[in-house]
């Protein structure tokens, strides 16, 4: 940065442009863990994508009372340190899935830290630029994938069989319910996320943008992710072992089913993007609410500091393997618990003040 | 320290005392260029200081020497300011009592007149430098549309501007950058169109440049520009006087400068260096095609050396059997790996790009031979190289040389070394991390408090990304 320049600093993105950078990375984390992680419901998965605003609902309700008003700065500390502790783990969840789908892909021989490195680097690198950078990252995302999912699907439109979403209710309405919880503990990453970023309440955000972030972009995550979810149950599988490993729903997310090899290139493209959109939307969150804790430390020794634990947690996600659906389900509880108690504290805290002032 | 002394001394009403000052500020006699001529004026001894060349003798000796000699043209004890207004037939003429500013005066090529008596100088402005003439453009040349380019001389290269934007809000002002060698700057806008924190910000960092010598815009550009470790700039040169304009209406600000044939833009996006000067002079259907072909070429130049070295170690089964056979025939007797091979052959076309820059135009044909004979033909003989990368880098060339802007195309170069080697280490993953970084830290820029990427991100619709618009809907852009 230039001496003579007075734009120096970390600047504070449009709002909007941080909510693109939300929805998107929401959508592509519930899609996969409709798709991957959590694979109960069959063919139904899309039907998992399209409830799971239902399950946010009293997160997403705690956050739009949370971002009208300025939080005190307790229960800002206590939120914080939960979600440093939430967005940490949901970024190496994010770094182990894009580095095994480049192992899936390409390099199967690879150690696994020589994938995960390169992306945990350009995370927290991202991560350090400030709000402009993500937000403009967000923006420029959005305008990418939908092409390349137009064009992996115009690709593979001969080879997509409708039947193949049938019975509707795939797994069951049980299996399908709880699906939808297991996607909002991702899903609820969006307004967590977004009321770090928008400065954790320091203050208070028009009804517009408010409405915007715990409405509107949850339903568009949702049709989005159903989309694309159903987009890609209708493509015929082309492998022969167990239809419910993980394996298969990754043959299915990268490789479009039985489809064409070529493919196999925007559908890579569109995936790796999306997955390391997802690690710098989570890397910046966690480094943003160590960023609100100690507010001496700059932006990009949070974001260093963010990334250097998920390195610890990597591990435990390998040993995990299949069983994320476990951590999948405590993310729901604890980010729905973290903004409802922090919309509570304030509304005591208020209703104090109120009777104070009679 | 002695000269800043001199420097500070105000002029004197002794003929003498300010004939010796200038002696010695110019270092007479050694220095031939500086004329100091005595002569009488209406019974009054004056000194005449100019420097050689800079000047017009003959409107020194018809506008200055002969109204001056005659014996009514000033009364005796007439001031500075009486004297350049009753005797000097010229309309620009100012005093000064400052040796400094006189000094000053007469390098920027004004003649400076002590009069005896007088605690004033008369600085005539009689401005005859040498320049050449208004030529055609050299590294921006379009199809339709003007064909003048801006000069080396600053005074041309307003009056260019003037004559394209006939507005009395086209406002210039003059800036001396140079803590030593001060050369003169002119910050050009539109009085009213241009953002005035844009102004104030230019303003502040030109007077605020901390250097002995700014010869030109190039320099002045790395001094003041955001971000100076950046590989793409944020300010946009052009020596097309219509394309300056065109900013200038959309109410952005130019900078010229003296011995520079460019103007400086900002603040400016990553587009209006993909934008061509004659987008505009086409109708918007094809200006729009031209916009998408240039932007076609910056993504093969970037991208296809690495997708090809990604595709060819790691993801061969995404290639069509027929394709990837034909790859595999033709690799067969090639000694090297792809990354190998690409950087041969892409460093012998750098090579070959800039000696074709820096060679005199006699042998130029010799080094088209020397390309297309040696390092093509020859080296797919030798099994050194195969046949499709001729293409891969040929194609990658066409595409850098599409980039309308000459320091985008060389950082469109730079980056895609970045690129192949990711491609070449972690395949199609490391292609998307270095996009990536590539394009987050192009959203965290700034041109002077503009987003580099915008309108793209933050998205905006009053801008043109690479679809034109037609002129009917741009009426907005010159109030």
């Amino acid at each position: 940065m230039n001496p003579l320049s007075q734009t120096e600093g970390t600047v504070r993105a449009p709002r909007r442009a941080l909510i693109v950078l939300a929805a998107v990375s929401v959508t592509a984390r519930v899609t996969f863990s409709a798709a991957v992680d959590v694979q109960t419901a069959g063919n139904a998965a899309w039907l998992q994508a399209l409830l799971f605003p239902l399950a946010c609902a009293p997160g997403l309700s705690a956050f739009f009372y949370l971002t009208g008003r300025p939080v005190p700065r307790p229960a800002q500390s206590a939120v914080c340190v939960l979600f440093f502790i939430l967005f940490v783990s949901e970024f190496s969840s994010w770094l182990y899935a894009a580095a095994e789908c480049a192992a899936y892909t390409t390099f199967s021989d690879l150690p696994l830290l020589a994938l995960l490195l390169p992306a945990l680097a350009i995370a927290a690198y991202i991560s350090s630029l400030g709000g402009d950078a993500l937000g403009g990252l967000g923006q420029v995302t959005l305008a990418v994938v939908p092409w390349l999912f137009l064009l992996a699907t115009v690709w593979q439109i001969r080879d997509m069989r409708p039947v193949y979403l049938t019975p509707i209710l795939g797994g069951g309405l049980h299996a399908i319910l709880r699906g939808a919880f297991l996607c909002a503990g991702a899903g609820l990453s969006l307004p967590a996320g977004l009321w770090i970023l928008w400065g954790a309440g320091k203050e208070e955000i028009p009804v517009g943008e408010r409405r915007r972030a715990a409405c509107t972009s949850p339903l568009l995550c949702a049709l989005a992710a159903a989309g694309s979810l159903a987009i890609l149950g209708m493509l015929a599988p082309n492998y022969t072992g167990s239809p419910r490993t993980p394996t298969r729903a990754m043959e299915q997310l990268l490789m479009g089913g039985g489809a064409s090899t070529s493919v196999q290139f925007p559908l890579m493209l569109l995936w790796y993007s999306l997955l390391l959109l997802g690690c710098v939307f989570s890397c910046s969150s966690a480094a943003q609410s160590l960023n609100v804790l100690v507010p001496r430390l700059s932006l990009r020794a949070c974001s260093w500091l963010s990334a250097l634990p998920c390195l610890a947690l990597i591990p435990v996600w390998m040993r995990l393997g299949n069983a994320r659906e476990t951590m999948l389900a405590w993310r729901w509880p604890l980010f729905t618990g973290g903004l409802i108690l922090s919309a509570f504290g304030v509304w005591i805290r208020e209703r104090r003040n109120a009777r104070r002032a009679r | 320290m002695a000269e800043e002394m001199d420097m500070r001394t105000p002029v004197s009403a002794d003929l003498q005392v300010n004939r010796a000052l200038l002696k010695r500020i110019f270092r007479l006699p050694r220095n031939g260029d500086c004329k100091l001529c005595l002569f009488r004026a209406a019974g009054r001894g004056a000194l005449l200081c100019y420097l050689d060349g800079m000047c017009d003798a003959a409107r020194i000796d018809e506008d200055i020497l002969r109204p001056a000699k005659l014996p009514l043209a000033f009364s005796e004890n007439a001031d500075a300011a009486s004297v350049a207004r009753d005797a000097f037939a010229l309309c620009d003429c100012e005093t000064t009592g400052e040796m400094r500013a006189a000094v000053s005066a007469v390098l920027l090529g004004k003649c400076a007149v002590f009069i005896d008596g007088c605690e004033e100088a008369v600085l005539a402005d009689c401005r005859k430098p040498e320049k050449r003439a208004v030529g055609r453009t050299v590294s921006e040349n379009v199809v339709i549309g003007p064909q003048e380019g801006f000069t080396e001389s600053l005074r041309t290269n307003l009056t260019l501007l003037r004559r394209i934007v006939r507005s009395e809000r086209l406002v210039s002002e003059t800036f001396d950058v140079g803590t030593e060698l001060p050369t003169a700057f002119s910050l050009v806008y539109l009085d009213g169109r241009a953002d005035e924190a844009v102004l104030s910000e230019v303003r502040r960092r030109m007077k605020n440049v901390d250097a002995p010598f700014v010869p030109g815009t190039g320099f002045l550009q790395q001094l003041i520009e955001d971000h100076p470790r950046a590989l793409f700039a944020q300010m946009l040169q052009t020596e097309r006087p219509d394309r300056a304009s065109a900013c200038l209406a959309e109410g952005r600000v130019a900078i010229l400068g003296e011995g520079s044939p460019y103007a400086l833009i900002a603040p400016i996006t990553l587009f209006h260096l993909l934008h061509a000067p004659d987008d505009r002079f086409l109708r918007a259907q094809y200006g729009t095609f031209l916009r998408l072909v240039r932007f076609l070429g910056i993504v093969i130049s970037l991208y296809l050396p690495a997708v090809y070295t990604a595709i060819s170690l790691y993801h061969t089964h995404i290639l069509p059997t027929s394709l990837f056979t034909s790859i595999a025939e033709a690799r067969a007797r090639v000694p090297f790996p792809v990354i190998v091979e690409v950087l041969i052959m892409e460093i012998s076309f750098l090579l070959i790009n800039e000696a074709g820059t820096r060679i005199p135009s006699q042998i130029g044909p010799a080094l088209g031979i020397v390309g297309a004979l040696i390092l093509g033909q020859a080296a797919v003989s030798a099994s050194i190289i195969s046949p499709i990368m001729i293409i891969i880098v040929a194609l990658t060339g066409l595409g850098n040389y599409a980039i309308p802007d000459y320091g985008l195309g060389v950082a469109v170069q730079m980056l895609r070394f970045g690129m192949l080697l990711c491609g070449a280490v972690w395949g199609l993953y490391g292609v998307v991390l270095f996009t990536m970084a590539l394009m987050a830290s192009l959203c965290g820029m700034r041109s002077f408090g503009e987003t580099y990427l915008s309108p793209a991100a933050p998205s905006s619709r009053h801008m043109e990304l690479l679809l034109r618009r037609p002129m009917q809907e741009r009426k907005d852009e010159a109030r």
